[in-house]
């Protein structure tokens, strides 16, 4: 190495440390107790931690939990972090992608603690989302322009200098932040496998002006440099481009079979599903809020609430159940938060460090004052308690109870491993004194009667098995502002009734009675407006209906209900008989 | 109304009318017995509206499948008919005993709140021993004068009695064993006395107190009502005078049905040879919805109740709609009686059929509100109940019997408007703007509109009984004025005329909602209209309404099908068999036995009929068969009273058909033959009769006045005797046997018969008057005069009576 590979070493070592450190902040006093865990068993491909260095709140910076979390610390470095999708066409290899997101595994090894999270997508959906991750080639403009680079053929098929392009890796310092088979220093990427992952003619583009692609990034220039302006490339050497066919070529010289392997296994399964689009894909990408973390194709901060607040995870689960959850995180709202996003908590494969820390941040100790005093139900009390939710309560409109129910919001049947009772009692009595701005409606009942449900709904029972409901299946709902007489219906009528009211909403296939279709001016035309408010405000049971239409009266105020009521009658595009009407 | 329907089942034994089955010996043929009008009179208890038709059919355990009576009544081929499906018993099980049950007491160590609350309660209050905490009744030793005779209410030590005495007739003193209501009822509380009589029946004694007015008052027969006791007032111009009608249910007697008291049980001890009464309280205890409680106690103290998946109770919060009034309709609702022997906890629908009186004397307007009685189940009429969910126990809590919205909170009155806003929130914040009354006026409540309290017609207006409505109706003060009930506008306004106060309920809401169409339809039919149009208009079940479609099948059935009809337009047979298939067992009992009176000689229909039977669920078996025959006699009621016994007959025939061996409808059979005059077939089934039913003592009396038609005077005599053997205690076994005694001219004999069949039955009114010929036989001319003179109290018109009268006194004007 001579002295000047030794200082970009360097330089490049502490634009490293200012990266990992810059966004952060002053380092929290706080100091956690960590217990010990035994780390023999740590497979997963992450970050070890290095004891001391980083706290509960500063690792969910890190892995950016309030991309979708309320009542987490704003992580603003994670867009720096996380790679551009803008042109994700240009440089994945779609094969690789549709694998990759199935089951993410690290690639870069600069990012801190961020990482790519596992969304548990199923083979479908993950074909989706890479037909339309593959759709987005827009490269930052403006662009520079290019010398003549090599064709994206010669260097597949190898038509170069393959040993000088292994040698000049050396020689252009690759292995100082790179490994390639073993060799180097991991800091970035391995090169290893990156003839799967990357397309050739963006690994020379990028190799030819990494700056343009990433800003200031870590990757200097070795081939080229920008002029004044940055619209032209500027040989650093003669014939640069040479250099660069070489390295290239020789990268796409190794894995070849597994290449193809791919490839073949990503054709044949595109093939047997060619009713998957991209469109779909963009779904996927909405509904799990990649934007949040990636620049892309949709813009960030697009304010959807996405997932629920963790301020009041210590309230709310269970510790034991959360550091089970972020082990291996389970289906808890089979169709993401409300209403109906399709959001899903990935998998950050955390260490079981990582999950100390955050479980122990979130979720402090017990408390030993339980203001709910729980009690063991008789056989009698139980099934009582099963019949008023099935048959009196609305509650199983949106909670499945034995497999069976809605499916808006998470599952009765985790009730008793998941939450704590209190949480239990005060989400049913104090639903928007707890959170405010949640759909889950308020239901009052006598005490005695909550009592009773909330002892059911903790006591523990054998759980049906869950699983998220399929982006590819169903279309996620996208809410944007609630205030309007539309986003009102959007919010808490839509799920069952449907986007245009007429009773197809995502979840009106998990109801016993189909929904009222709004948009039937014949039926419609017959319930006077004041009907409409009444079935709105005391529910479905009350009309004699379905006792899965929960009563709005006292979530929604009257300004709300009546909007709700003229939003119906733009629907039916109908009035009320006219003996409804006073003089 | 319902009064006279109760009068009709008279007719016939073993209902409460037997007095008019009784035959009399030449000597007094011309003297029929007295019918003795006997209005509701449960209301007078104060507590609830329940009305009392009973209509016993044989015990389950003697229908066996003899088929002696099986043969079809039709006269056309049978070639192609298929035979009915034979009923195979009655599967419906039923093992509770009065002795399942445990007492509130019992309940109250486990469930002390409930208790506690209930305690205080209008049903934990609603009767009891007589005491001074519980009497609200002056029983101060005045005497209140009759025209005729004085009461006195008194207290002698810690009895409470009423001395009664009559002019010339020796005095009584009736102590009072049992206390009925406590005068709760907002609209009018009144409280009422219970007597133990020595045939072992308590019974009620006829001088309520109500509340309000602070008076002493009788229900009269006379078309007035209620009215306080005055000089102006004959003692015999009360309904319930003298004492008749009995504590609980028995198939013979008139009486209260299980309602007023907790699981009363009347039973006929043949050992004591006497009435068996008993009951757990006069309260209406906590078994009485919740069911007996034996099972459940018996799991509580074997300490496995956590365990146990049925712990001898029902959950009743989790109730549907129709189960949860079940509950109150055992009590709070018109029923007619299909088996006796109902306690809490057994099918009600194998006991009752909850809708059949409307097929009597409709006790219903078309809209539902009441022409008498039964305030609480016209809820079934309500938009409320048909359009929405509402129970009683979503207003009422059915443990303080205090007042909640729907979602259980408490509200502090009757007339809280949380009542409706719990569900009508759109009335909340525009409550002006709807009421057209300021807030917090008495006009801006909810229940003032809506569900006025009104007077009950048959009460009178001297004194108020006014129960709130329940159909829970928009004011509509022309309508109303049409059916006759006052509207809830003149609650207040009385000084405005219906003609002002409906041109501004216009003026307010424009264009008033339109009954439903059953409704409507009801209102629509009258009796001039020819059958197919009226079979358009009643004969649509198409929206679910239950009381209205019982309502119109049971106006349609009554005017346009008759026995044997020789055609039926196939629109109409349709209407028909759309109710056959109604989930609700009285309607589809009606519309099956319409179809059989009418067209059974149709080979068509009675495949059909048979097909339905057959497809009939094993539970609904035993049900739908004991209403089918139970509807068949108010089929033919109008040709019974024409005196056009053999299309009685038809109907009766029929029914043997559906239920062979049934004991009313032999009963009935015998009833007609004997009346057509036709004796050994009226023979033949009152034999039947005493065959089905040995220990039945009027079916003996039955046959003996049979026999005597056909002059076997031994038969006679030997059944009337047997009559005595099991009871002593019936009035018309005594009658019959002074008649015996008067035929040999065993004077002496048939005195004494009289005698102690007056003193059973006091209305017995023809007694009396054999009893004055018996005397003047007898030559005791003094005594005839006087019991002539008690005769026509009870019967101040008949005839002979009044010639008896006159002939005695001119005898002893001339003897002067």
């Amino acid at each position: 190495m001579n002295w000047k590979s030794t200082l970009l070493l360097l330089a490049i070592i502490s634009a490293f440390l200012l990266v990992m450190l810059g966004f952060q902040g002053k380092k929290e006093q706080e100091q956690q107790d960590r217990p010990e865990q035994s780390s023999s068993n740590i497979s997963k491909d992450v970050p070890s931690l290095i004891r001391g260095e980083i706290t509960g709140q500063k690792l969910m910076v890190e892995l950016a939990c309030n991309a979708c979390h309320s009542g987490v610390s704003d992580s603003l470095i994670i867009s720096n972090r996380a790679p551009s999708l803008n042109y994700a066409g240009e440089r994945y290899n779609q094969a690789y992608l549709f694998e990759w997101l199935q089951s993410p595994k690290r690639v870069r090894y600069h990012i801190g603690h961020s990482r790519m999270p596992d969304f548990q997508l199923s083979e479908e959906e993950s074909l989706a989302l890479t037909l339309y991750l593959s759709q987005q080639k827009n490269l930052p403009q403006p662009a520079p322009k290019y010398p003549k680079l090599s064709s994206e053929n010669n260097i597949i098929r190898g038509r170069a200098n393959l040993d000088r392009g292994k040698s000049l890796m050396d020689k252009h310092t690759c292995f100082t932040c790179h490994t390639l088979n073993g060799t180097g220093n991991l800091l970035i990427t391995d090169l290893s496998n990156s003839s799967q992952r990357l397309k050739a003619d963006w690994m020379q583009k990028y190799m030819a002006a990494p700056s343009y692609f990433t800003g200031n990034n870590l990757m200097p220039h070795l081939f080229y440099r920008f002029n004044a302006d940055r619209t032209l490339l500027l040989p650093l050497f003669q014939n640069p481009e040479e250099d660069i066919k070489d390295i290239a070529a020789y990268l796409f010289s190794l894995n070849k079979k597994e290449k193809s392997d791919q490839e073949a296994r990503y054709e044949a399964f595109k093939k047997k599903n060619k009713d998957i689009s991209a469109e779909m894909g963009e779904k996927i990408y909405l509904a799990q809020n990649c934007s949040a973390c990636h620049n892309g194709p949709v813009p960030n901060n697009l304010n959807i609430e996405k997932a629920p607040d963790l301020a009041l995870e210590g309230q709310r689960v269970q510790k034991e159940w959360l550091s089970q959850y972020l082990n291996k995180p389970t289906m808890v709202r089979p169709f993401g938060f409300h209403p109906g996003s399709g959001s899903r908590m990935p998998d950050f494969r955390l260490t079981p460090e990582e999950i100390a820390l955050i479980s122990n941040y979130l979720n402090p100790e017990e408390s030993a004052e339980n203001k709910f005093a729980s009690k063991k139900l008789s056989a009698f009390s139980s099934s009582k308690a099963e019949k008023l939710l099935n048959e009196k309560l609305p509650c199983t409109g949106c909670h499945q109870l034995n497999g069976e129910g809605g499916k808006i919001g998470p599952s009765f049947d985790q009730i008793p491993n998941r939450l704590k009772a209190d949480y239990v009692y005060n989400i049913i009595k104090n639903t928007h004194t707890l959170i405010p701005k949640t759909m889950m409606p308020r239901i009052p009942m006598p005490e005695q009667q909550l009592e009773l449900i909330v002892n059911y709904l903790i006591q523990d029972k054998p759980r049906s098995p869950q699983s998220y409901t399929s982006l590819i299946n169903q279309e996620p709902y996208f809410f944007g502002n609630f205030s309007d007489n539309k986003g009102l219906y959007l919010k808490y009528c839509a799920s069952c009734h449907g986007l245009e009211g007429n009773g197809d909403g995502y979840n009106a296939i998990n109801l016993p009675l189909p929904p009222t279709v709004h948009a039937n001016s014949e039926y419609m035309t017959l319930r006077t407006d004041a009907t409409l408010y009444d079935g709105i405000y005391a529910g479905g049971y009350m009309l004699n209906k379905s006792n899965r239409m929960p009563a709005y009266g006292y979530t929604l105020d009257n300004e709300q209900i009546k909007s709700l009521v003229s939003y119906l009658r733009e629907l039916c595009e109908c009035e009320g008989p006219s003996w409804s009407f006073d003089n | 109304m319902a009064k006279k329907n109760k009068k009709n089942k008279k007719q016939v034994p073993p209902s409460k009318g037997k007095k008019k089955v009784v035959k009399t010996t030449e000597a007094i043929k011309q003297e029929k017995p007295q019918q003795k009008k006997r209005s509701p009179k449960v209301i007078a208890f104060g507590v609830l509206g329940l009305l009392v038709i009973l209509f016993f059919l044989s015990q389950t355990a003697w229908f066996k499948n003899l088929n002696l009576f099986s043969g079809s009544g039709s006269n056309t081929s049978a070639a192609v008919r298929q035979a009915f499906p034979q009923f195979s018993g009655n599967i419906n099980k039923e093992e509770i005993e009065f002795n399942d049950f445990v007492g509130s007491e019992t309940c109250q160590s486990c469930h002390a709140k409930e208790y506690d609350l209930w305690k205080k309660s209008t049903h934990g209050q609603a009767g009891g021993s007589p005491s001074p905490d519980f009497i609200i009744g002056e029983f101060d030793g005045r005497g209140r004068p009759f025209a005729d005779a004085i009461v006195t209410p008194q207290r002698v030590g810690n009895q409470f009695q009423f001395r009664f005495e009559p002019e010339d007739l020796p005095a009584q003193t009736f102590k009072v064993d049992a206390v009925v209501g406590k005068g709760h009822m907002i609209g009018g509380g009144t409280q009422t006395y219970f007597s133990r009589f020595p045939d072992g029946t308590v019974r009620f004694l006829p001088f309520d107190y109500i509340r309000d007015e602070k008076v002493w008052f009788g229900e009269t027969d006379k078309g007035k009502g209620w009215i306080p006791i005055t000089e102006d007032l004959p003692i015999n111009d009360l309904s319930e005078w003298p004492p008749s009608r009995i504590l609980g249910a028995h198939l013979s007697l008139d009486n209260c049905q299980e309602c007023h008291g907790s699981q009363i049980q009347v039973k006929f001890d043949p050992e004591q040879k006497k009435f068996d009464t008993k009951y757990k309280t006069l309260a209406i205890n906590c078994e009485s919805c919740h069911g007996p409680g034996k099972k459940h106690v018996e799991l509580a103290l074997s300490g496995n109740i956590d365990t146990a998946q049925d712990i001898g109770m029902l959950a009743l919060a989790t109730l549907s709609k129709d189960e949860s009034l079940e509950v109150c309709f055992r009590c709070h609702a018109l029923k007619d009686a299909l088996d006796p022997g109902y306690l809490q906890g057994k099918d009600i629908e194998n006991h009752y059929g909850m809708k059949l009186p409307i097929l009597g004397e409709n006790p219903y307007h078309p809209d539902g509100r009441i022409r008498a009685f039964g305030y609480q189940q016209n809820h079934l009429f309500s938009d409320c109940y048909v359009n929405g969910s509402m129970t009683c126990v979503d207003c009422h809590d059915p443990h303080s019997q205090g007042y909640r919205d729907i979602t259980g909170k408490a509200l502090a009155s009757p007339f809280d408007d949380g009542q409706c806003t719990g569900c009508h929130g759109s009335k909340i914040n525009e409550l002006e703007l709807h009421t057209h009354h300021k807030i917090g006026s008495p006009g801006s409540q909810c229940v003032s509109c809506h569900m006025p309290y009104l007077q009950h017609q048959a009460m009178g207006d001297e004194l108020r009984f006014a129960r709130s409505d329940h159909t829970i109706p928009i004011p509509r003060p022309s309508f109303d004025e049409e059916i006759g009930i006052q509207n809830a506008c003149s609650q207040c306004h009385q000084d405005k005329s219906v003609e002002w106060l409906q041109a501004k309920t216009v003026e307010w809401y424009g264009e008033l909602k339109p009954h439903k169409e059953i409704v409507a339809n009801l209102s629509k039919t009258d009796a001039d209209m020819d059958r197919k149009s009226a079979g358009t208009l009643l004969l649509n079940g198409s929206t679910v309404h239950y009381v209205g479609h019982m309502a119109s099948l049971s106006k349609f059935v009554k005017n346009y099908i008759s026995p044997d009809m020789a055609s039926l337009e196939p629109e109409i047979v349709d209407g028909i068999k759309k109710f056959v298939e109604s989930p609700d067992l009285d309607i589809k009992s009606l519309a099956l036995a319409s179809l059989h009176l009418a067209q059974d000689n149709n080979p068509a229909i009675h495949n059909y009929l048979a097909q339905q039977l057959e497809n009939l669920k094993p539970e609904d078996q035993a049900k739908v068969r004991k209403r089918w025959v139970m509807i068949m006699p108010y089929l033919v009621k109008k040709y019974e009273d024409k005196g056009e016994f053999q299309k009685a007959i038809i109907a009766y025939k029929r029914a043997l058909e559906v239920l062979p061996n049934n004991f009313t409808t032999i009963t009935h059979l015998g009833y007609c033959y004997q009346q057509m005059g036709n004796s050994s077939e009226a023979i033949r089934y009152y034999k039947k009769a005493t065959q089905i039913a040995p220990n039945d003592d009027m079916s003996w009396v039955n046959l003996g006045n049979a026999q005597q038609n056909a002059n076997d005077v031994k038969g006679a005599i030997t059944a009337y005797l047997k009559a005595e053997e099991i009871n002593p205690w019936n009035a018309i076994t005594h009658f019959n046997l002074g008649n015996y005694h008067y035929r040999l001219e065993d004077m002496p004999n048939a005195i004494q018969r009289y005698t102690k069949a007056i003193e059973i039955d006091p209305s017995l009114s023809q007694a009396y008057f054999n009893l004055c010929r018996s005397y003047i036989k007898n030559k005791q001319f003094r005594e005839a005069l006087t019991i002539v003179k008690a005769g026509l109290r009870f019967d101040p018109i008949n005839e002979t009576g009044l010639q008896m009268r006159q002939d005695l006194e001119e005898a002893f004007e001339r003897v002067r």
